[in-house]
């Protein structure tokens, strides 16, 4: 399927084709980015024992998540109820995630913030706690995207992986420039992690479009918008290109030279190209046409591409 | 146990929109919040073409994904399968309408309700609008408030040709039951799984 053979309509048209979700895209990308590497944050650097990467991750959670979406919530001063549904919905569970992560994680950070009356068989046992719900914050994102029967594309148990996966590439980069920022020594697994990461997530991107082809058309419709559509540049180039491919020759370069500089670099186009693979999987979210499309049909205002 | 559904007729349909523009009457909807539309489906090719409307609208589904993945519980079913928001509780997160397989829900943005269709707001916006909450997402109700007094929604009495029709799925012998079973009614996107309470017959 080529992309210009993708009829996408608007809201408020009255033909029959795909229909962009609109509806989720840079405030909920930055919620499910900040999520991930937060958590991921915090899980690898529990995992180093590095308690400001592990602070840090909290903080971005905590702080940067939440904000992102109150941002973006329709009615914020309502957002607690958000835990009542728990046994259906994977929004309440990522947020009582998140919650436990918070709590959890100060009480696991209490010694390392001063507290030294906390007795040590607490954080220990809050550590633990808290890198379980670590884990769900850094997969819950993929399970609601998964749960959305109305966009093919996410209807797949890859999200949740890429999501993990994501998360986890993203918490072992922060923990190598927290690491290299504060002086402490440098894990040389860390950056073979990382670049098995950066292979196994270019691994995981690419089943998504390939497996499209064996999927319903909807899926294939959007795929061709990522790939040789409107958001071909930001999907291959920045979050492919430059995410993946880039960041594995810069981490290398690291590798090979012991440059920090080359990190620093390494971080930030990882961390770009991270937020722009899911920013490009939200944005050619297409909703199937209510009846299957023969052929693509010119006129009555449809066109082709991202409508916006 | 009832459930209401609804059979929609497209060799009936004429396109002409009347359910469209009744449901914005009966609910007073805000701009661009069509629960009822009609789909123009154009196939074939000049000069073997035809089109074919389709009447669209929320499918209150049997196994409805708006209301598995509403983390406030604002989305639910009723025992006779009709589909609400609780406009007290959404909190305008918009998962339920990334869920829908039919486009059928509406974010309803704050400053949507500041104007009216034609600037300031008239009189009959003031009294319909009152009934919703900015920030929040709407959809079609079935017109529960005219269903629950023994009526039929206002697209099923307004439809000049009758391809709305409307009644007990739960029932065999009920209008819809019949012409489901004698027409071979197909639900739109059955692939999802979503088991909607809505049938198109040809």
């Amino acid at each position: 399927m080529s992309a210009t053979n993708v009829v996408v309509i608007g809201r408020s048209q009255f033909t029959m084709g795909y229909r962009h979700q609109q509806e989720w895209s840079w405030l909920i990308t930055t919620a499910f980015f900040l999520g991930n590497v937060g958590a991921g944050l915090f899980l690898v650097s529990y995992a180093t024992g590095l308690s400001l990467g592990a602070g840090i991750g909290l903080l971005i959670v905590g702080v940067g998540k939440s904000a992102a979406h109150l941002l973006y919530l329709g009615r914020p001063e309502r957002f607690l109820r958000v835990i009542v549904r728990w046994r259906t919905s994977w929004i309440s569970r990522g947020l009582i995630a998140m919650g436990l992560l918070l709590v959890c994680g100060v009480v696991y950070l209490a010694r390392y913030l001063g507290a030294s009356f906390v007795p040590h068989d607490v954080t220990v046992a809050f550590g633990v706690a808290a890198v379980i719900a670590a884990v769900v914050v850094m997969v819950y994102d993929g399970f609601v995207l998964k749960a959305s029967r109305g966009t093919p594309l996410w209807n797949t148990y890859l999200m949740p992986v890429l999501a993990l996966f994501y998360a986890l590439l993203g918490g072992t980069t922060l923990t190598l420039v927290v690491q290299a920022g504060s002086g402490a020594t440098t894990h040389a697994q860390l950056e073979w992690l990382e670049i098995a990461l950066l292979a196994l997530n270019g691994v995981l991107v690419g089943l998504v479009i390939v497996t499209a082809q064996a999927r319903q058309a909807a899926v294939q419709a959007a795929v061709a918008l990522l790939t040789r559509g409107p958001m071909t540049r930001v999907f291959l180039g920045v979050a492919v290109g430059l995410g993946i491919g880039g960041t594995l020759a810069l981490v290398g370069v690291s590798i090979a030279t012991g440059s920090v500089a080359a990190l620093a670099v390494a971080a930030v186009t990882d961390l770009c190209g991270h937020f722009f693979v899911f920013f490009s999987l939200l944005r050619v979210g297409l909703h199937p046409p209510l009846r299957p499309l023969p052929q693509p049909v010119a006129g009555h205002g449809a066109q082709a591409g991202v409508s916006r | 146990m009832t459930r209401w559904g609804m059979v929609i007729d497209l060799a009936r349909c004429i396109g002409c929109n009347a359910c469209t523009v009744a449901c914005k009457t009966e609910n007073g909807t805000p701009p661009d919040h069509y629960w009822a539309r009609v789909y123009t489906e154009e196939r074939g090719t000049f000069p073997d073409t035809k089109v074919t409307y389709v009447p669209a609208l929320c499918n209150h589904c049997e196994d409805a994904p708006c209301v598995t993945v509403c983390p406030t519980g604002a989305s639910h079913q009723r025992a006779d399968g009709i589909v609400l928001v609780d406009r007290d509780k959404c909190i305008g997160c918009r998962a339920c309408m990334v869920a829908c397989p039919y486009g059928n829900r509406f974010f309803l943005r704050k400053r949507d309700l500041k104007t009216g269709y034609y600037g300031e707001r008239t009189a009959y916006e003031d009294a319909k609008w009152k009934w919703f909450v900015g920030g929040t997402v709407t959809k079609c109700t079935f017109c529960v408030h005219r269903v629950d007094k023994g009526l039929e929604p206002a697209c099923v009495v307004t439809c000049p040709t009758e391809a709305r029709i409307f009644g007990d799925l739960a029932d065999p012998e009920s209008r819809p039951s019949v012409l489901i079973r004698k027409r071979n009614g197909k639900q739109p996107l059955a692939e999802m799984g979503t088991n909607p309470s809505v049938y198109y017959v040809e």
